[in-house]
């Protein structure tokens, strides 16, 4: 089965029309060709049996019409008067055989005229009359049989004292069966019956009727054919032993060799004679001749009958019809190839055409996929390329940028921030330029996750505050959701409204800049809606139509004037479409400008897209925030600290005086304590003291202010720093967040570009940090292995071993794999890469990020790391201290 | 590669639908068409119903036997069972409300000579068929009825014949007063008459009379060699009772009964029927391969204690000769299933049988028993060995003769069929 599956898979595969149409009109035809002539075969075979079953129901219906009309005669003859004189004449003698008396010769020779007439019209053989005791009175035939008794007739014949007895026991006529007698020359049988006259038996007439015929009923073969015959007889321990003739040979040759005949043919036989019982089927016959029959009982004699012809004959009719269907069959065949041929051959042509269009698509198809491709790649390269030094010369600039103002140098400042804009635009260019490439490529992908939209806007907020401070702008926020929960792509919707809102400050001067935030339902959908209102320029109905075309501003002098991309509102009105939102815009000359941006609260998901929300590096973590403890009486202090902290950086807890700042301290166990000296109850050298003493807080880092430069002091009782008052509280913020971290952990920085690997390692230095540094992947491993740093941060795009296999390999090591990574580079990730950087802990763009915010995360994970490290260890807590 | 796989999911398709509407209309021409119906008509209460509730039982078993095997021409056979009550005028109505109402096909059915000659007229006038299953007086033919007992030739004549040859010549017959002990009396003293007899006594009583003193007294005056008994029903346990309190036993005078088969003989007295014969053309006892499995049959069937007997094995018989009849006939018309059924023959358990094409009776061996005296049953004494050709119309009298002779008792009987009882106002029918 499977071969021939195979085989048909072969054919399908090698598109061979020929012999699929072939097989299509020749399995029909076949199946049509021995359907028919099945049934053709059948009918035929029933016809022939149906023959030979009323042949044979002729043969037993002349058999017993014939017996009938003997019947008839000798109950007719018994009847007449003439023989019961005759019988009445010779009992009343002594001597039947005395034929001396007048009287009864002249009743013998009228009776003996009369019954010869009778004889010879039926052929009978002889006509005896027996008188009731069983004495021959007489015969036609043989004269000498007179005065003998039948029952003593036993050698001559066996059948007549038989049915002699039969006749006058049951009062009827009865017939004998077949003998054969010395007398004469064929087998003959009797027929008896009892003489009446006036009421009485007189005795029984008996005629003696020869086989001719029964022989000539039965040999006589009309509708049999050259072959049929008629076969009757008994059927005696095992054998048949017909009564009649035979066609084909001699009853004794039959008796002889009737030890081989077929069972088949012995049974039909019994079934007819002894069970009584039709039927017809295939067989042998006597002379090993396949032959047809049907057989049935002959109740006249109790006999059987079967009737046959050899199969040849009778099915000749049948094997014409075969050759004439398989020669039929075998034209038509003849005809479907050819036909197949011809047919094939124009569909072979077709399909060779086809599959050479197919193939030259397929080339097509795969040229424009390499393109494409290739484009990609370029576009990849490009970026990086580009991102890398512009990085560089951006992060540098900030950083002589502070370092200028540190020093005073209010000039170099200027043209430094000078630098710095025009890296940030450029890179903001490239960025658009990248961005609208993807999204005309089809690339851009959506990345859902669940946001806080309240969290998110003040985030935009405070990135375009400034911006807007500087176009002299007031910005008014309107927030009307009530539910804060958004799932949605939230780098999107935040570039978005930085466009939107830049680009209304960019035209707006002293006016209102309004950002509008609700929910609304269109056609039973539920939205989001921006509305970015200025009090701006404006714009006439001419300008909006080309507001959202590339490069395009409301006109060239607006371009120079206010420069700008154009490429903002293309990306913003792109990303909303991208998120099957909209974006539609209201402008009226001098008096502003309404742009409104729909996104749906169900974002519809495009295929491909990560739901999983990704790790987004300015997510604030309050898990990894400081837990801070201030304990100092002038509510300044506390206040200094608290404004000057970002959010979620420390969490805060105040005492004003020492018992409850000691009080606290044991029940919150604080990272840092920040502790003033004078205060009521209990002051800060006390409470220094106490928590020295104390073996689970005199861990706990304490930071002490104080008015006096008492410095020794207080760090010869275990504070970690003293500050002299008046205390700044960014340098007390920047000074708590480095105590927060411990010693001074080690930073590898992995990164092919000297300019970028400088700056980050010149910034990390500042966040008193050590830096390690790595050239490429495989130097980063080979560092690794001789020192483990406390973090990594890591470039993606490098030569010999590049970030994402640094990454695996650092992963698959069971000693590396808790360190943190920060993955900082300039390729556009992909769905996919995304998915192969999950194990990083978060993920910078280069040169859109403030190196600030890189010293953030850096010193946030360390600080979540170690401790997560010690509460992985807890047992090796003890020797760790003492090897510090 | 996809397509491929659906062209052979489609090309299995194709030829499943083919294959299946192939099978389908192959079907149809074998579909089973509705049943065959046939009736039965037998008293299952009244005075019959003892004897002829068995027949049902028979009749129904053959009916059984051709159902298990699908029936006759895929045609299953639903036997409509209707009780004659034992009164034959009711079963002329049944017999009209069988043919005509319920459509059936043939009737099984009848016991007794007066219910036969009451429905006759009913079966030739919508030309329906008959199935007759008891031994009779004979003296009729009719075309519409198939003749499963013996005719007189078949049981009488042979049985007296033999009781001449064997147990002596001085006959005595008794019987009950109707019209075939009547008819079988006539046909016996012709024939021993003729066989140059003698006949000592003629008694006769009525059906149901426990008054046999006066017959047994008689026979103890007369002193016969054999007596020939054609008593029906009750009157034979008062008769025996009768003979054997005389001091009459078996080994005295046998008596040869012509209406005790081994279903009434349960009814009687076994140790005053021992050595006792009585004609019929099957007996339980026939010790063939073939009739012992028909008899192991019917008492898985019916139960261990109950007994075939002659009428039950002809009831049976007649189903299977009608049933080939159908066959042949390829229709269970009646006019065409009439033209099929005087070619049949069938093995019947008591051997073979055939339908006489001049009579419609039927060829069969006949056989004489001894009852023994230990079970009701009995050992044959004497077989024809031959099925022996029937023939309802005994040589020695015309058939006009015989005609004349019927009609006498006909009007004797009052137009009846059997002499009126003085006990009861309803005709009651008696066993042959």
């Amino acid at each position: 089965m499977r071969n021939l599956f195979d085989y048909f898979k072969n054919i399908r595969e090698k598109n061979n029309f020929f012999v699929w149409i072939s097989l299509v009109a020749l399995v029909p035809l076949f199946f049509i060709s021995y359907t028919s002539s099945k049934i053709s075969e059948e009918s035929l075979k029933k016809e022939v049996i149906n023959n030979l079953s009323t042949v044979a129901d002729e043969k037993v219906s002349l058999i017993s019409l014939f017996l009938e009309n003997c019947r008839k005669n000798i109950e007719l003859f018994s009847h007449s008067p003439t023989l019961s004189d005759f019988i009445d004449a010779s009992e009343t003698k002594d001597h039947p055989n005395d034929k001396n008396s007048l009287e009864e010769n002249n009743h013998y020779q009228r009776l003996s005229s009369y019954l010869s007439n009778v004889r010879d019209r039926q052929k009978y053989n002889d006509i005896m009359i027996v008188s009731n005791a069983g004495n021959v009175l007489f015969s036609l035939k043989n004269e000498k049989l007179i005065g003998r008794s039948v029952k003593k007739f036993a050698p001559d014949s066996t059948q007549l004292p038989i049915v002699f007895n039969n006749a006058i026991t049951l009062l009827d006529t009865q017939v004998s069966d077949f003998e054969k007698t010395p007398s004469y020359t064929t087998p003959h049988f009797y027929m008896a019956t009892p003489i009446f006259w006036e009421g009485s038996m007189k005795g029984a007439l008996i005629f003696s009727i020869g086989n001719e015929e029964v022989s000539s009923i039965i040999n006589s073969r009309i509708g049999l054919g050259d072959t049929g015959e008629v076969l009757i007889g008994k059927f005696d321990q095992g054998r048949i032993i017909p009564q009649i003739n035979l066609r084909h040979i001699s009853v004794e040759d039959f008796l002889s060799q009737s030890q081989n005949f077929d069972p088949r043919f012995l049974e039909a036989f019994k079934q007819a004679a002894v069970m009584a019982s039709k039927g017809e089927g295939l067989m042998k016959d006597y002379r090993k001749h396949e032959v047809i029959s049907a057989w049935q009982y002959l109740p006249a004699f109790g006999w059987g009958v079967l009737v046959k012809i050899d199969s040849n004959e009778a099915f000749h009719p049948i094997s014409i019809l075969k050759r004439n269907i398989l020669l039929l069959c075998f034209s038509v065949l003849l005809l479907v190839f050819f036909a197949a041929y011809f047919v094939s051959k124009r569909f072979q042509k077709a399909e060779d055409t086809l599959t050479r269009m197919f193939a030259d698509l397929k080339l097509a198809r795969d040229q424009a996929m390499e393109a494409d491709r290739t484009k990609s790649l370029f576009l990849a390269n490009m970026s990086h390329e580009l991102r890398t030094p512009l990085n560089a010369i951006i992060g540098y600039s900030e950083m002589l940028q502070e370092e200028a103002e540190e020093e005073g140098l209010p000039h170099f400042v200027e043209d430094l921030s000078r630098i710095n804009g025009s890296g940030k635009h450029l890179l903001s260019l490239i960025n658009d330029i990248l961005d609208l490439s993807k999204i005309e490529s089809g690339k851009m992908e959506i990345y859902l996750e669940e946001i806080d939209v309240k969290e998110m806007i003040d985030n935009v907020t405070s990135i375009i505050r400034p911006l807007i401070d500087s176009g002299s702008n007031k910005l008014k926020i309107d927030y009307q959701l009530k539910e804060p929960l958004w799932r949605t792509d939230v780098t999107k919707i935040r570039q978005c409204l930085l466009n939107l809102l830049s680009n209304a400050n960019k035209f707006t001067h002293d006016g209102m800049i309004k950002l509008k935030i609700e929910q609304i339902e269109k056609d039973g959908l539920k939205f989001i809606q921006f509305d970015v209102i200025d009090t701006g320029i404006g714009m006439t109905t001419e300008q909006l139509s080309r507001l959202f075309q590339a490069f395009s501003q409301a006109d060239a002098s607006t371009t120079r004037k206010y420069g700008g991309t154009g490429l903002g509102l293309l990306i913003t009105k792109n990303f909303c479409q991208l998120m099957g939102g909209e974006i539609t815009v209201k402008s009226i000359p001098d008096k502003g400008t309404t742009f409104s941006m729909t996104i749906p609260l169900h974002i519809p998901e495009i295929e491909g897209s990560k739901i999983e929300s990704i790790q987004h590096p300015l997510k604030s973590n309050s898990v990894n925030a400081i837990k801070l403890l201030i304990i100092d009486s002038e509510i300044k202090t506390h206040k200094n600290i608290t404004e000057n902290m970002k959010n979620g950086e420390f969490i805060t807890r105040h005492a004003y005086n020492g018992l409850d700042g000691l009080a606290l301290c044991k029940e919150e166990t604080p990272d840092l304590i920040v502790l003033g000296v004078m205060m009521p109850k209990m002051d800060g050298w006390a409470v220094l003291e106490k928590l020295k003493e104390d073996p689970k807080l005199k861990d706990i880092k304490v930071v002490m202010t104080s008015l006096s430069s008492d410095d020794d002091i207080g760090m010869a009782m275990g504070a970690t720093e003293v500050l002299s008052n008046p205390i700044q509280p960014v340098e007390l913020i920047e000074k708590l967040k480095g105590h927060a971290l411990g010693n001074s952990p080690k930073i590898l920085i992995v990164e092919d570009d000297n300019a970028t690997r400088d700056l980050i390692v010149r910034s990390l230095k500042k966040g008193n940090f050590q830096a390690m540094e790595a050239i490429d992947g495989q130097e980063a491993i080979e560092k690794i292995s001789t020192v483990v740093p406390s973090l990594i941060l890591l470039d993606l795009m490098m030569p010999k071993m590049d970030g994402f296999e640094v990454l695996n390999r650092l992963r698959a090591n069971k000693d590396w794999c808790h360190i943190p990574v920060i993955i900082i580079t300039a390729k556009d990730l992909t769905e996919d890469d995304r998915n192969r950087l999950e194990s990083a802990t978060a993920i910078f763009s280069k040169g859109k990020y403030h190196h600030r915010d890189l010293l953030e995360i850096v010193r946030k994970e360390i600080v979540s790391h170690s401790e997560n490290a010690n509460e992985d260890s807890e047992g090796d807590k003890n020797a760790k201290n003492i090897v510090s | 590669m996809e397509n491929s796989k659906y062209l052979y999911v489609k090309v299995a398709l194709f030829l499943v639908v083919i294959g299946s509407l192939f099978l389908f209309f192959k079907s149809k021409n074998e579909q089973h068409y509705k049943p065959i119906r046939v009736g039965i008509l037998h008293a299952q209460t009244g005075t019959m119903a003892i004897s002829e509730k068995s027949v049902i039982d028979a009749t129904l078993m053959a009916i059984d036997e051709l159902n298990s095997k699908g029936g006759i021409l895929n045609r299953k056979i639903e036997p409509i069972v209707v009780d004659s009550r034992s009164d034959w005028n009711y079963a002329s109505k049944m017999a009209e409300k069988l043919i005509n109402e319920d459509k059936v096909s043939a009737v099984f059915g009848c016991w007794t000579s007066a219910c036969r000659k009451t429905i006759k007229p009913v079966f030739e006038k919508y030309n329906h068929l008959l199935f007759y299953p008891v031994q009779y007086e004979g003296l009729e033919s009719s075309p519409n009825i198939v003749y499963l007992g013996a005719s007189p030739n078949q049981q009488i004549i042979p049985a007296v014949k033999w009781s001449f040859d064997h147990l002596g010549k001085k006959f005595f017959l008794v019987g009950s007063d109707y019209i075939f002990p009547r008819t079988a009396n006539e046909l016996i003293k012709k024939q021993i008459q003729e066989l140059g007899g003698e006949i000592v006594g003629e008694e006769y009583i009525a059906l149901g009379d426990s008054e046999v003193s006066f017959i047994v007294d008689k026979i103890k005056r007369v002193k016969p060699d054999v007596i020939l008994n054609t008593i029906n029903g009750d009157s034979n346990i008062h008769f025996f009772k009768g003979l054997k309190e005389a001091n009459i036993d078996s080994s005295k005078i046998p008596v040869m009964s012509f209406s005790i088969a081994e279903d009434e003989l349960r009814t009687l007295d076994m140790k005053n029927m021992a050595g006792h014969y009585a004609a019929w053309n099957y007996f339980q006892s026939v010790n063939t391969p073939h009739n012992l499995e028909f008899v192991k049959v019917f008492k898985e069937r019916f139960g261990p204690d109950r007994v075939v007997d002659d009428p039950m094995e002809a009831a049976y018989s007649a189903v299977h000769i009608w049933a080939q009849s159908v066959r042949d006939a390829k229709t269970d018309l009646v006019g065409e299933v009439l033209k099929m059924l005087n070619k049949q023959s069938f093995n019947a358990p008591g051997g073979i049988i055939s339908i006489d094409p001049e009579n419609q009776h039927t060829w069969k061996i006949v056989r004489i028993g001894k009852i023994r005296s230990d079970e009701p049953q009995f050992d044959i004494v004497w077989s024809s060995e031959k099925p022996i050709r029937p023939n309802p119309f005994p040589m020695y009298k015309t058939n006009s003769q015989w005609e004349s002779f019927l009609n006498s008792y006909y009007s004797m009987y009052d137009n009846n069929w059997s002499k009126p009882t003085s006990k009861e106002e309803d005709h009651i029918g008696v066993a042959s």
